[in-house]
């Protein structure tokens, strides 16, 4: 091993809390070299990001690191006064932040925030700011620094802002890196680039870099060396190849059948319903479903959903010389079989957010037809438009804002039925229970509030509240994308299950193809506005025809 | 940004024409007659001689003329007369503004570098009990009364120590307790406000990002912070101002100075109409002015929203921009 630049010994930090102290990181050991890249690979309260901020001594004040030594070139930075950590943060010490879109400062230009970092660590004064700043921005790969050294955060795309990001922490030449999830909040084929951009970064520079990431994918392939850590403790580390084909802890194991990109095949799914309800569409309490429901005049081999020519067109405020109009939908068609699920993939922008609304009758569509059963919904409005909801549900990508905190479970997963008057109050109680039991939730739920449960379980919740009303078809708006990857696959095997034993429909919405293949029958591939590729799931695997597709594939982590 | 100040002056005036029409109905709904108040309270003044009065001052004429001409002339500068003086109520008004706004502008001023000072002390202190110490001041300077205020600073800095006057104008020197007075309200309810949007905004990721440039705790909070942290206070800085015209009556009164404050209380007990609807207009006029101003400053604070208005960029589409 090279040289060793960080050198962590039986490291432990707790936090204050009213039911006393949590332990966040237990007894971690490990060590970075000079030039090398060390990835921590866990889930959501690992206390793997707990132990990248103990690094910077940027801990919360609950936080106290109770044992250990943070041995950085030959000092001790553990119980370092504030005073002294601030020469160590940027200039030896920087940090790549999760969310490019919260960790800028919104008020301040980007190239102010860029100098800052370079002023405050010595590396340029007053004078030779400005064209350090272009410099570093064009290191880290914005395509225009002057112009984008005079924007504000808000004008940048998440890609762009990341990056400007990567300018702040190289700005000071610090000797380690450590990036937490720099990547999660991104697109796939974004996270790429910006990954590669980053390891091409620390290869020239010599700088250590810790990657800290929920992705064994992303570890495997980007890392020297790969620690997997659980509930504090460091479960096990080695190279990454090792970690990968020979994994000796079972937790690992289970990390590397949850990464998504992983899988050489679709996963099977292991989760089986074991009973199922009844009720009719759009209304539980109804009587079975009949063999023909006249509701929605089809039989099994109407498709739940006809998309036809599909046009959505923004009007841009006038300006001189240019376009008035984008087309942000732009003659998309597809149908979605009763039962299968349909995946709708393509980066931020590429319309597929626009394309799920202008469906859920969110929006109007400029042109084409939106077919539902055999009924064309394009132009409904007011008491029928509000019918439809009855018959098409969603779920959003962000559990932690898609639930009302204010509510309980039992309120939100009753919802629906309360809006449209369905069944008595017992009934709709019984009813609750019931789909939570579906989401594998335990009953002891309903009572609590969303702060109280997890990613995973929040995203359940609303699973039960848009099943609640027995839709038709349920559009999933990138439902695992801000979730564990061990919990996307724990989601994705629910869902998966859930049209198995209820006959329901998806409209699967997902950036990310890996994610998609293991849910969707049939993928269709969307670049501004355009489907531009189409198939049932595996022919596309197998053998992407566009360009573009091949791209989204290549962007896989761990598919190289 | 020329349409949207254009549009809101126009909302501005709209505001002063309601001002002025809202108070016009309201004052000459209430049951006094102007002609007895501008005779004065000489009995002598025979029914006769008060009905020619009432003709010279045009209240015989239907309600809607009457309205239109005051309005007409208030358009051209024309308040009116003080039914009490007869002095014209612009000239009365704009005699009696100085010293207020002298007051009023000072008392805003030291209360919002009070309220920020006491804001930016209690975020950046690493003492927990310095924080708490000041965190419990604003409750305190809102629940005591300006006047009660105003007469302990009389009593200690006046009466017994003599260190600044008690009454009237005399100078700067003179206006350091009015407006001390005046600004501890605003000051409490700035800091109050301040302290706790700071301390959401030191919980957002940019904030640990500027720390781990090395940044320190002061640079962290005047630089980062209290720009993101300033819009709520500004709101409420511009709301305020309505405030301390108020304000500005009971410390004119403690402190038994001259100015707008003794002009509207006079006004008001003698029910000399002409003179209130002028003090309410001009306070409508300085709301708008204020709130205006208010506005501009947000852009000024928050480039965002000076983004969000210019056109072509396609990250003003909302639905758009955002994600990724």
């Amino acid at each position: 091993m090279s040289p060793r630049l960080l050198e962590v010994e039986d490291l432990a930090v707790h936090y204050r809390a009213r039911r006393g102290p949590v332990r966040a990181v237990e007894a971690a050991s490990f060590a970075v070299g000079e030039g090398e890249t060390v990835a921590i690979v866990g889930e959501s309260g690992s206390g793997k990001s707990t132990t990248a901020y103990a690094l910077l001594g940027l801990l919360p004040k609950s936080a106290r690191v109770i044992r250990g030594r943070i041995g950085f070139d030959g000092r001790d930075l553990a119980g370092l006064p504030e005073r002294r950590w601030r020469e160590v943060r940027g200039r030896e010490i920087a940090l790549i932040p999760q969310d490019p879109g919260t960790s800028l400062n919104p008020v301040q230009r980007i190239g102010a925030q860029v100098a800052e970092a370079l002023r405050l660590s010595g590396g340029a004064d007053r004078r030779t700011a400005r064209a350090r700043t272009l410099e570093l921005l064009a290191d880290a790969g914005l395509p225009d620094p002057a112009v984008q050294a005079r924007q504000y955060p808000s004008q940048l795309s998440g890609g762009m802002r990341q990056r400007a990001l990567i300018a702040i922490a190289i700005a000071a030449r610090p000797r380690l890196i450590v990036a937490d999830e720099p990547t999660s909040a991104l697109d796939v084929t974004v996270q790429r680039r910006i990954l590669d951009h980053i390891g091409a970064l620390v290869r020239e520079s010599g700088t250590g870099l810790l990657l800290i990431t929920h992705d064994l994918g992303v570890a495997a392939e980007r890392a020297d060396r790969v620690l997997v850590m659980r509930s504090g403790a460091i479960v096990e580390q080695g190279t990454a190849g090792e970690v990968l084909s020979d994994p000796r802890d079972p937790y690992t194991r289970s990390l590397i059948d949850a990464a998504p990109g992983l899988a050489k095949t679709p996963r099977p799914h292991r989760v089986r319903l074991t009973a199922v309800p009844g009720g009719a569409p759009g209304d539980p309490f109804a009587e079975p479903r009949p063999a023909r429901p006249p509701e929605t005049g089809g039989g099994p081999d109407v498709p739940v959903l006809r998309v036809e020519e599909l046009v959505k067109e923004f009007r841009l405020p006038r300006a001189a010389g240019r376009a008035t109009a984008i087309r942000a939908v732009d003659g998309v068609s597809f149908t979605i079989p009763r039962g299968r699920t349909y995946g709708l993939v393509g980066e931020s922008g590429s319309g597929k957010s626009t394309t799920a609304r202008l469906i859920l009758r969110l929006a109007d569509p400029t042109g084409g037809r939106v077919l539902l059963g055999e009924e064309d919904i394009t132009g409904t409005r007011g008491a029928a438009q509000r019918l439809l909801r009855r018959r098409m549900q969603i779920v959003q990508q962000n559990p932690f804002a898609s639930l009302d905190p204010r509510r309980s479970v039992e309120q939100i997963v009753t919802d629906p039925l309360t809006s449209f008057g369905l069944g008595s109050r017992a009934q709709r109680r019984a009813r609750a229970r019931e789909l939570v039991d579906l989401v594998a939730l335990p009953a002891s739920v309903l009572g609590r509030r969303p702060a109280e449960l997890s990613g995973g379980q929040r995203q359940r919740v609303a699973i039960a509240r848009a099943l609640v009303l027995n839709p038709e078809l349920v559009v999933c708006d990138e439902p695992v994308s801000a979730l564990d990857v061990s919990v996307q696959a724990q989601i994705l095997d629910l869902l998966a299950a859930l049209q198995a034993g209820l006959g329901v429909s998806y409209l699967f919405i997902s950036h990310d193809l890996a994610v998609v293949r293991h849910i969707a029958d049939e993928v269709g591939v969307l670049h501004r506005g355009r489907l531009v590729e189409s198939g049932p799931t595996e022919e596309i695997f197998a053998a992407a025809r566009h360009g573009h597709t091949r791209e989204l594939l290549d962007a896989i982590p761990g598919r190289r | 940004m020329a349409r949207f100040l254009g549009g809101r002056v126009l909302q501005g005036l709209f505001v002063l024409w309601a001002a002025y029409t809202l108070s016009f109905a309201v004052l000459y709904a209430l049951p006094s007659d102007p002609a007895a108040i501008a005779a004065g309270a000489n009995n002598s003044v025979t029914p006769e001689q008060l009905a020619q009065l009432r003709h010279e001052m045009g209240l015989d004429r239907p309600l809607m003329e009457q309205y239109l001409t005051k309005l007409g002339g208030a358009l051209h500068g024309d308040l009116g007369r003080s039914l009490q003086s007869g002095e014209p109520v612009t000239s009365l008004i704009g005699r009696a503004l100085p010293p207020t706004l002298a007051v009023a502008g000072a008392g805003l001023v030291l209360g919002v570098l009070l309220g920020t000072g006491l804001a930016v002390l209690a975020t950046v202190t690493g003492s927990r009990r310095l924080r708490r110490t000041l965190l419990s001041l604003p409750p305190l300077g809102v629940a005591i009364p300006a006047f009660v205020i105003g007469l302990l600073l009389l009593q200690w800095l006046s009466f017994t120590w003599n260190v600044f006057p008690a009454i009237g104008e005399g100078g700067l020197r003179g206006l350091v307790l009015p407006a001390v007075t005046i600004a501890v309200q605003p000051a409490a309810l700035i800091g109050q406000v301040l302290a706790k949007s700071m301390g959401d905004e030191l919980g957002k990721d940019y904030v640990a990002v500027a720390r781990a440039k090395g940044a320190g705790p002061l640079r962290v909070n005047v630089r980062h912070v209290l720009r993101n942290a300033a819009l709520p206070a500004l709101t409420l800085a511009g709301l305020l101002v309505g405030g301390l015209l108020t304000g500005a009556i009971v410390v004119e009164a403690v402190f038994s100075r001259n100015g707008l404050g003794q002009v509207t209380q006079g006004a008001v007990a003698a029910e000399d109409l002409p003179v209130v609807q002028g003090v309410v207009l001009l306070g409508a006029l300085v709301f708008v002015t204020v709130n205006l101003a208010v506005d501009l400053l947000y852009q000024v604070l928050d480039p965002r929203l000076a983004v969000a208005r210019r056109p072509a960029g396609r990250f003003a589409l909302p639905g758009l921009a955002g994600r990724g």
